[in-house]
């Protein structure tokens, strides 16, 4: 069916426009659209995350569209933790940057081992994975100067892993992430959507300190 | 005489004072008494339902003719060697009016009633076998009898209405021990005597016959047709007793089997296979020898939950889950679970037909109604359920028919099964169903 | 008089318009029509032949196949760190299953109480908060030809044409949904078939006239009016939808009377900012209002006086996830019909082209359209009042699903989890733990998987039991009125 559709958006448009401003019913003719999709949406507020001490989280623009999230904090808690809450703030990020997927950037480091993510070959279009974000870690220990890093991508266990967590005196994560436009890459392991991931960790992070 | 609620008939039976009060008596009030000479010199006809669920493939049951020598389809090969005795209705269709397709219910109600059920599981009249029950069941030990091949007796389609229905023997031995056990009586054997406990009631009538007649006067015109009315079904009571004092007429030469063994009744399609003839020849031998004369025989419930081992799915969930084929235009797994249902049919019908009384077979003394709850489960469509007749009671009913609905109430099978048996009905059903026109081309 | 000052003239002008005399051809006529099929306007891509799980153009990589085995189901079961391994294999393959009287159903309501559980945490029932599980991934439509509409009038939006080469087709639900197995047709989508299967057998009905001043084929100055009837569909001895029957037509809320102009047969209507129109569904607790924003409707006449065409518009998406996923459960409609209303739910975010917050620019609206078929009919006007039938049984469902679809707004809008209300049946409650109550490995499930409630504490829907209230000693109380003279009955009388 041949429909002429361009002509008709633009004149119920016009139309709505000239009928509202001679006053009169505009009982047919489109009306601004609805600041909220739902009327019976209750207007409630949802959980919200704390916002975080000075310094502890930072964002540094490294190009036109990738960014740097960096966690710098002196208590260690946990690793599952410390990067979900990078991975809120970087999701949180690309919904300012109003990016409708962003790819992370892996660390690796020449000679790290484990193979870069594939998409499941049996057809899982869009997840995410909370396995394959992956940023990269410094650290120091009690009594120590020097900075050490740790990554996945380097195969061996978790620094702290079995470890008194008051053992790490210093600790620094953070994750480059490029902003991406158009249709998302389906395929792409290391690309997330920032509602999403957002509204998945919304209610599982607290800022690190 | 005053009459009251407390009001007693009083005669003398066997030295003692014998009482009866009204109410006692309105257990009585259903009867009707009209075949009563069913327990005379001919063979009685009688009625068998058989229920499955999930209907058929339309595509592979219909026959694409009509009238006799239809060719054999698919899904009714199994049916194949009583395709003369037997009666096939395509495209009736359930006629819900202003009630919702309850889905897995609609049908089985349309069909069983003739009329839309108002609620879901429930009845809104009797079912067909209780109402033909209430005709021919005379002189019968039971008024009818009832089974399921899966374990649960909720699965029957026999009720007196509502949501309550007569429960089914659930297992081969119950039913034995229902028909066979304490209180049977051989009818063709030597020392054959009535039942003690009809004995008393029929005495008891009798001893307060002279009372009833004093009771006649001095009443008004209203009371007086009142309660002639009411001593009519006295009557015709003591009538259906007298029927069961005598020793049924058994023309048939059947032995009564052994006690089978106890086994596992359930949704397996390997007991479900095992279980359906035992429990088909049950019920042919206890409609043999004039137990009853309605029996009633389901596989399992609508929505059938039956399964082939191995098969996490089994048959309901399979007619959601199955993708139709595009080349073959049908479902296969669930085509080969309905294939299943009719080897199960063609189980009870081998057992009907394998008893010889007089001048043919039980079968053809017989009407058996075979309906489902789904013409197509998947999505749960009710026009064209499948429905069978199988029988031609007595010669009373033309077989080897396929027989196109045209969207034709479903309940026009319910009221020529009706008129095939003999009773006068002029028509069945409610709503958009209520139906004065049987398919009189198939009544002798 | 042409297209673009139809609506550019101002009231005023409409009525001289209509004060002109008339040609002498012109003569107002009417036509009616019940509609014989309802659907998704969903174009299916694959040949006639293929199955509805097959690829196409709509959908190379054939559909979705969520929990449609165990390779399936264990990859959606790997995805919540706290199960350990033996929980997802006793899932799987539920131990002494074949002891059980009901196998088939022990594994169907297990596997179902499962997947109703796949939040970040235990506890989260995840079709009322979907949010609370990574998206599970939804294949889309990658295909460039969809049926539809134009909506906002760009031709560089979209991403669809039409079969007549119309660019600019806004159809997100179609690029979202389209690889959906249930939907994937058009002879073999299950969910499309039930409920034209339904609407036909009676659940519902909904008629459309058109009405004009010229010539029915050409008019400029037409009506549509569409909207339900209180009159069941009529069906002739093929099973066929009859054609000309009389349907009253209710002007309830979902009533909607368009401008419209007719071209050699082509009905076209005004676009509305609010458009009402009976929404499509295959239980009665899905009746209601489509509510389209933007909306429009057109429909092509063919020579046999049937009709085809669409009525489309922005929807709200949260409307539409609530309306397909708890048609039944939405783990029954997940295990049952391979779709997994988690993956949808984030399909239909990712896709949401229309009606964007102003604060938060998160776009609450999907285009979409339904696609119609009808036959002629009489439509007209009731002589007394009359309103779309419903039953009290449909009257309470209807208001469980109410319960069920505020619980989930608020779930949606606030990302705060909410518990399932009672006696949804939501968690396939107490359906499994009365489904499985002779499994021998039984325990095992009632004290691993989650649950909304306890067996004990509901009724066989799953309502709470009332707590039995402490016998009263003092004397009976009646509430009576001050003006009557009171009469109290007592035991005692």
């Amino acid at each position: 069916m041949k429909s002429s559709s361009n002509n008709w958006v633009a004149m119920a448009t016009l139309s709505a426009c000239l009928m509202l401003s001679a006053g009169a019913a505009a009982q047919t003719a489109p009306k601004p659209e609805p600041a909220s999709a739902s009327a019976s949406a209750p207007p409630e507020t949802g959980p919200t995350v704390p916002p975080a001490k000075p310094g502890v989280y930072s964002e540094s623009k490294q190009s036109a569209t990738r960014f740097r999230v960096t966690i710098k904090g002196q208590t260690f808690t946990a690793r599952d933790a410390i990067e979900k809450y990078l991975f809120y703030r970087a999701a949180m990020l690309a919904l300012e940057q109003r990016s409708p997927w962003f790819t992370l950037v892996e660390g690796r480091s020449p000679g790290d081992t484990p193979p870069p993510p594939q998409a499941d070959p049996s057809g899982y279009h869009y997840s995410f994975r909370m396995a394959y974000w992956r940023p990269v870690w410094r650290y120091k220990r009690t009594g120590s100067a020097a900075w050490s890093t740790w990554s996945l991508f380097s195969g061996g266990a978790f620094f702290a892993d079995g470890k008194d967590p008051k053992a790490v005196s210093d600790y620094e994560v953070s994750a480059d992430i490029v902003m991406q436009k158009g249709p998302m890459d389906d395929r792409n392991p290391i690309a997330f959507e920032p509602r999403a991931v957002s509204e998945f960790l919304v209610n599982q992070v607290n800022p690190p300190e | 005489m005053k009459l009251n609620r407390r009001f007693l008939l009083r005669g003398m039976f066997q030295g003692s004072a014998a009482t009866m009060m009204v109410p006692f008596l309105d257990c009585f009030l259903d009867s009707k008494g009209q075949a009563l000479a069913a327990t005379g010199q001919k063979i009685p006809t009688r009625f068998n339902t058989f229920f499955f669920g999930l209907g058929l493939t339309t595509s592979l049951w219909v026959p694409k003719t009509t009238g006799q020598n239809y060719e054999t389809t698919v899904q009714l090969k199994p049916l194949e060697a009583y395709k003369k005795k037997l009666n096939v209705f395509s495209g009736m269709r359930v006629m819900v009016d202003d009630n919702p397709n309850y889905q897995h219910w609609s049908g089985v109600a349309a069909c069983a009633t003739g009329i839309p059920p108002t609620k879901n599981a429930q009845f809104d009249s009797k079912t067909i076998d209780q109402q033909v029950a209430d005709v021919i069941a005379r002189g019968s030990r039971f008024k009818s009898v009832t089974a399921t091949c899966s374990g649960d007796p909720k699965h029957s389609y026999s009720s007196l209405g509502g949501a309550n229905t007569i429960p089914a023997e659930t297992s081969p031995l119950a039913l034995y021990t229902k028909l066979f056990g304490p209180g049977f009586q051989d009818p063709s054997s030597s020392d054959w005597k009535p039942d003690p406990q009809v004995m008393l009631q029929q005495s008891v009538l009798s001893a307060v016959a002279d009372n009833r007649k004093r009771a006649m006067m001095n009443l008004g015109s209203a009371d007086k047709a009142r309660l002639d009315q009411y001593f009519t079904s006295v009557r015709e009571t003591e009538l259906q007793l007298a029927a069961e004092l005598q020793r049924p007429e058994v023309v048939a030469k059947v032995a009564i089997p052994t006690a089978p063994e106890e086994m596992i009744a359930n949704y397996a399609l390997p007991n479900v296979q095992k279980i359906t003839p035992l429990m088909a020849r049950l019920g042919a031998i206890a409609l043999a020898t004039d137990q009853t004369r309605v029996f009633n025989l389901s596989i399992a419930e609508p929505g059938s939950n039956m399964y082939v081992p191995g098969d996490p799915l089994g048959y309901h969930v399979t007619t959601h889950m199955e993708a139709i084929d595009p080349v073959l235009g049908y479902q296969p797994r669930v085509s080969e679970y309905n294939i299943y249902t009719m080897e199960l049919f063609a189980m009870l019908l081998k057992e009907l037909d394998g008893i010889q009384e007089g001048d043919g077979t039980l079968l053809d003394h017989s009407l058996v109604f075979a309906f489902s709850d789904q013409s197509f489960a998947k999505t749960h469509a009710v026009d064209g359920i499948p429905m069978l007749v199988a029988g031609s009671a007595s010669g009373r009913m033309k077989t080897g028919f396929h027989i196109a609905g045209a969207s034709n109430p479903v309940s026009r099978v319910g009221l020529t099964l009706q008129k095939g048996l003999g009773m006068a009905v002029d028509s069945w059903g409610a709503g958009s169903m209520e139906t004065r026109s049987a398919y009189t081309e198939l009544l002798a | 008089m042409g297209m673009q000052k139809f609506f550019l003239v101002s009231p005023l002008a409409v009525v001289m318009i209509v004060a002109l005399p008339q040609p002498a051809s012109a003569a107002p006529w009417t036509r009616g029509y019940v509609v014989s099929t309802y659907g998704f306007a969903f174009h299916y891509g694959a040949k006639p032949s293929a199955a509805p799980t097959d690829p196409g153009a709509d959908c190379p990589k054939g559909s979705a196949q969520h929990f449609s085995d165990e390779v399936h189901m264990r990859k959606a079961l790997e995805q919540q760190p706290w199960r350990s391994k033996l929980e997802i294999e006793n899932i799987l393959r539920p131990p002494e299953i074949d002891k059980a009287r009901l196998p088939t159903y022990v594994r169907f309501y297990i596997w179902g109480r499962a997947v109703s559980y796949r939040g970040w945490k235990k506890g989260i029932e995840t079709y009322i908060n979907p949010f609370a599980a990574p998206d599970p991934g939804q294949p889309q439509v990658t295909g460039k030809i969809s049926d539809g509409f134009n909506l906002d009038g760009n031709v560089q939006t979209g991403g669809f044409a039409n079969r007549d080469g119309e660019r600019g087709i806004d159809n997100a639900l179609y690029r979202a949904w389209g690889c959906d197995a249930p939907f994937r047709g058009p002879a073999t989508a299950t969910l499309d078939l039930r409920q034209n299967v339904q609407m036909q057998e009676g659940l519902y009905t909904v008629v459309i006239r058109v009405s004009g001043n010229k010539d029915p084929m050409n008019d400029d100055n037409a009506t549509v009016e569409i909207g339900y009837s209180p009159d069941k569909i009529v069906k002739d001895a093929q099973g066929n939808v009859a054609p000309d029957y009389s349907y009253r037509i209710v002007k309830s809320e979902q009533y909607t009377k368009l401008n419209a102009k007719i071209k050699n047969g082509v009905v076209d209507t005004e676009q509305v900012g609010q458009l009402h129109v009976p929404r499509t569904g295959w239980f009665p607790r899905q009746m209601g209002d489509a509510n389209f924003r933007q909306g429009r409707f057109s429909m092509k006449i063919a020579a046999d006086g049937t009709v085809s065409g669409f009525v489309g518009g922005y929807r709200d998406w949260r409307d539409l996830y609530i309306e397909n996923t708890f048609a039944q459960t939405g783990a029954e409609q997940g295990i049952r019909d391979y779709e997994d209303a988690v993956a949808m739910y984030y399909a239909l975010q990712r896709n949401a082209d229309g009606l964007p917050d102003p604060k938060t620019g998160q776009k609450f609206g999907i285009s979409m359209a339904y696609r119609i078929s009808a036959v002629p009919a009489r439509v007209i006007d009731p002589a007394k009042p009359a309103s779309v039938r419903r039953l009290d049984e449909d009257n309470r469902r209807q208001k469980a699903f109410e319960n069920l679809r505020v619980t989930v707004l608020k779930a949606l809008s606030t990302k705060i989890i909410q518990p399932v209300p009672p006696g949804t049946g939501e968690g396939q409650f107490p359906a499994m733990e009365r489904t499985i109550a002779d499994l021998p490995s039984k325990d095992f499930f009632l004290k691993t998987l989650d649950a909304p409630g306890r067996l004990e504490d509901v009724d066989s829907s799953g309502n709470p039991l009332e707590k039995p209230q402490p016998a009263q000693k003092s004397q009976p109380e009646r509430q009576v009125n001050n003006n009557n003279r009171a009469i109290v009955a007592t035991s005692q009388q």
